[in-house]
């Protein structure tokens, strides 16, 4: 299995684990650490690498283009513009204040 | 996560699936290196390299969890020439996915309509299992 997901920053205090719950992607919640969650579930080679960086690029990349295409967008989207605008500018201000990361995950199911 | 926000999510991203043309193209090439439907974080190169950690290749069988519009999973399949199922819960995704995977000549074993709590299929269905950005 590999996967990429987007989480909270390890290490936050209660309230700004709270903010970072707020402006993240709506299932960013959890506690534990996915890789943790892997070995737990009994997953072998678990492995991760940090995105944090890419997905910063990213989420400025779809913002701008966002911005520069926004009659087009709106036109098609309707309401929904609005939403993911304000969902990926969240976003970035998020990662500018490191509370969240994107990480990939990988691992292997033990043999039976 | 409730069913209700899993409906709620439904809801939201079949909004976001309808969004289709040259416009969508344009900037989807521009932000992520391909275009396949994608409105998530995972370019191009993060997809490769999914596909060199599941070591795919022709003949395994690859679920994709929460697809979208089939992306990246159908495009792992093209790649590599394994076979795919793709998974989500709008049917409109899915719909745009199986039109996609037909066009492509993909190896699209089924589009299934099911949340990635409660997949309905036996253990050891798959050789590999991939998701990016899921509710993301």
């Amino acid at each position: 299995m590999a996967f990429i997901t987007i989480t909270v920053a390890p290490g936050l205090d209660k309230w700004t684990h709270r903010q970072a719950v707020r402006i993240g992607p709506r299932a960013v919640a959890a506690r534990r650490e996915a890789h943790e969650l892997m070995t737990q579930a009994g997953f072998v080679e678990v492995g991760t690498a940090d995105l944090t960086h890419e997905f910063e690029d990213t989420a400025r990349a779809w913002h701008r283009e966002y911005k520069e295409n926004e009659p087009e967008l709106r036109r098609a989207l309707g309401a929904e513009y609005d939403e993911l605008y304000v969902n990926r500018k969240d976003m970035i201000t998020g990662l500018e204040q490191k509370l969240l990361k994107r990480t990939m995950v990988s691992g292997t199911a033990p043999a039976r | 996560m409730s069913s209700k926000d899993e409906r709620q999510a439904r809801r939201d991203f079949s909004a976001r699936y309808a969004l289709h043309g040259p416009i969508a193209d344009t900037i989807e090439t521009r932000v992520i290196g391909e275009v396949w439907g994608a409105n998530g974080f995972t370019t191009k190169d993060q997809a490769d390299a999914l596909a060199a950690q599941l070591r795919l290749e022709r003949g395994m069988r690859l679920l994709d969890l929460g697809c979208g519009r089939g992306w990246p999973g159908l495009y792992l399949a093209k790649k590599t020439r394994c076979e795919v199922v793709v998974t989500d819960m709008p049917v409109e995704g899915l719909v745009t996915a199986r039109e996609r995977a037909f066009r492509e000549e993909i190896r699209l074993l089924g589009a299934v309509a099911a949340s990635a709590r409660d997949l309905p299929f036996r253990p050891d269905s798959f050789d590999a299992i991939v998701h990016t950005d899921v509710l993301c």
